[in-house]
């Protein structure tokens, strides 16, 4: 398949840590990827396969063993304002009101204030929290709070937007709608996308290409292409067809998982 | 750009949970008054009917007189004055050494290693036993007070500043990292803020503290001063001027710590909640 230059294109990228007994232990281990601009990527996988890691090095927070990774063509050495993260939870400034947590980022980068706000403003709108601008963190639910998080990246205008299980935290409800809002940003925004997640029926609704990360060491197992129209609405998730995908993703899955149990019985 | 038309669906404003302050349950505080209003009535009793010696107690109504009286007579005004000054610089000098010390412990290695077995050592001591030597090296006057003020209020407040900094969330740290922030835009941003509510809790400790020493210093060796005041009483068996002396002592300890827990509210609103949600 012929592609114009990716957005994001991972080359051979490894990642170790000096592990107690002076050995090395192996996090990520070559690992290749290339996302054109715009998709929507969904990662998911065992816990501990090092995805939360890889993009931790994309977005520069965690330093490269070996390999590369560029953005545009230009390699990646640390946090840049064309890379978003939105953490997994809380990790909004308790100190600062909706409007200052979304305003950090342009404040950091020395952003006239004015500019800065009204832009916040129309981020604040974007995300559903219009008239909240003035609240603390501390005064919203769960569900509100990520989508600040959200807006925090999104005042960046970043072309990647990267997400650790942002939605992890929250119940059933809030999640599925946060899901369908976070679509609706996208179609609008058109950014590119990279979403860990533990739910692979989030994982199948939300991407157009869906990561399986191996684990011990971490390593891309499969790249399953998502085809379902666009947009798409709650509904899908009912049909045969989604079912049948999210089954064959959670049978790769598992056998990982039940690996890492068998690793972990006989350690113990 | 998008049309600036909200695209995620907007919350509805009740469904933000409301943890507007909610001042103490009204029978809290209606017990708290009660409670008040026995122990002066208790004193009162005892002090008529209990211990009717003049010179081992006095009963509330006593003091208070003496308390009209030299109000009256304005001489309580200058004591008050002289007490006040002192702790005021010495608690000062403490604030500003104390939180500068602790930043520095608290983002320097080199610093940290070498201060922090002597700040234990201090922090742990009871340095008000120092008050003899302070007289020898700073003389009966202002100067000694502010001394001892300043050694006893000031290890609170480092260590508090030290422990806030080092606490700040590892979370909010990566955020600022993964918003590029200079070492500078870290410290202001994130680390100070973090700390404020420990800096105020280091402030509170260093009050009662710093009370103390200037009660000991006056005490020891004055001329002048609530503590001055407190001692010639007891020379001269004045027992409801002693007291009242003491009583003093308390109600600026009391105002003052009033003060600091409503700085802590307006600093740290979100700690409040979080107690109030018992997190």
């Amino acid at each position: 398949m012929a592609m114009a230059t990716p957005k994001l294109e991972v080359t051979n990228l490894s990642k170790s840590y000096a592990a107690k007994d002076g050995g090395n232990t192996t996090v990520l281990d070559n690992i290749d990827l290339q996302v054109p601009t715009g998709q929507f990527v969904c990662i998911v996988g065992a816990s501990g396969c090092g995805k939360t890691t890889f993009v931790k090095m994309i977005d520069g927070l965690t330093s490269i063993t070996s390999g590369r990774i560029e953005v545009d063509g230009k390699a990646v050495t640390e946090p840049g304002p064309e890379r978003g993260f939105v953490f997994q939870n809380d990790s909004l400034f308790p100190w600062r009101t909706v409007r200052d947590n979304v305003l950090f980022g342009l404040e950091m980068q020395g952003k006239p204030r004015a500019d800065s706000i009204r832009d916040s403003q129309e981020m604040i709108k974007l995300v559903g929290l219009a008239g909240y601008g003035d609240y603390y963190p501390h005064e919203l639910s769960g569900g509100m709070r990520q989508r600040v998080n959200l807006a925090r990246a999104l005042a960046m205008d970043p072309d990647i937007l990267m997400m650790d299980e942002p939605f992890a935290a929250l119940d059933a409800q809030t999640r599925e709608i946060m899901q369908r809002e976070l679509l609706k940003i996208w179609e609008v925004r058109k950014k590119t996308v990279l979403f860990i997640t533990h739910q692979i029926d989030e994982a199948v609704y939300l991407a157009d290409r869906v990561l399986v990360f191996g684990a011990r060491p971490g390593r891309i197992k499969a790249d399953i292409p998502i085809d379902f129209a666009r947009p798409r609405s709650l509904h899908l998730k009912r049909t045969p067809e989604f079912i049948e995908l999210t089954d064959r993703i959670w049978n790769l899955i598992e056998e990982e998982v039940v690996r890492g149990m068998a690793d972990e019985t006989l350690t113990v | 750009m998008p049309p600036s038309a909200s695209i995620m669906t907007s919350v509805g404003k009740d469904n933000a949970k409301s943890v507007k302050q909610s001042s103490l349950p009204n029978r809290t505080k209606r017990r708290a008054v009660y409670s008040i209003l026995l122990g002066l009535i208790l004193w009162e009793l005892i002090g008529r009917f209990v211990v009717t010696d003049p010179i081992l107690f006095a009963p509330l109504s006593k003091v208070l007189l003496a308390l009209w009286k030299t109000l009256y007579t304005g001489e309580i005004w200058r004591n008050i004055y002289v007490s006040a000054v002192e702790f005021v610089i010495g608690f000062t000098l403490a604030t500003v050494i104390g939180v500068l010390v602790g930043v520095l412990m608290a983002t320097n290695r080199l610093v940290q290693d070498y201060l922090d077995p002597w700040v234990y050592f201090f922090y742990c001591s009871p340095l008000v036993a120092l008050m003899p030597f302070y007289i020898m090296i700073f003389g009966v006057a202002l100067a000694s007070k502010v001394a001892i003020v300043f050694t006893v209020a000031v290890f609170p407040i480092l260590l508090n500043t030290f422990v806030g900094i080092r606490s700040a969330d590892p979370h909010l740290l990566e955020v600022g990292r993964s918003f590029n922030c200079s070492r500078r835009q870290t410290f202001v941003n994130i680390l100070l803020p973090s700390a404020l509510p420990f800096i105020v809790t280091g402030l509170q400790l260093g009050v009662g503290r710093g009370l103390t020493g200037v009660v000991v210093g006056e005490l020891f060796a004055s001329r002048e001063g609530v503590g001055y005041m407190i001692a010639t009483a007891s020379q001269s068996f004045d027992t409801p001027v002693l007291l009242m002396g003491v009583l003093l002592f308390s109600i600026a300890g009391v105002l003052l710590m009033a003060i600091f827990k409503y700085v802590e509210r307006r600093c740290a609103p979100w700690k409040q909640s979080q107690e109030a949600k018992g997190e």
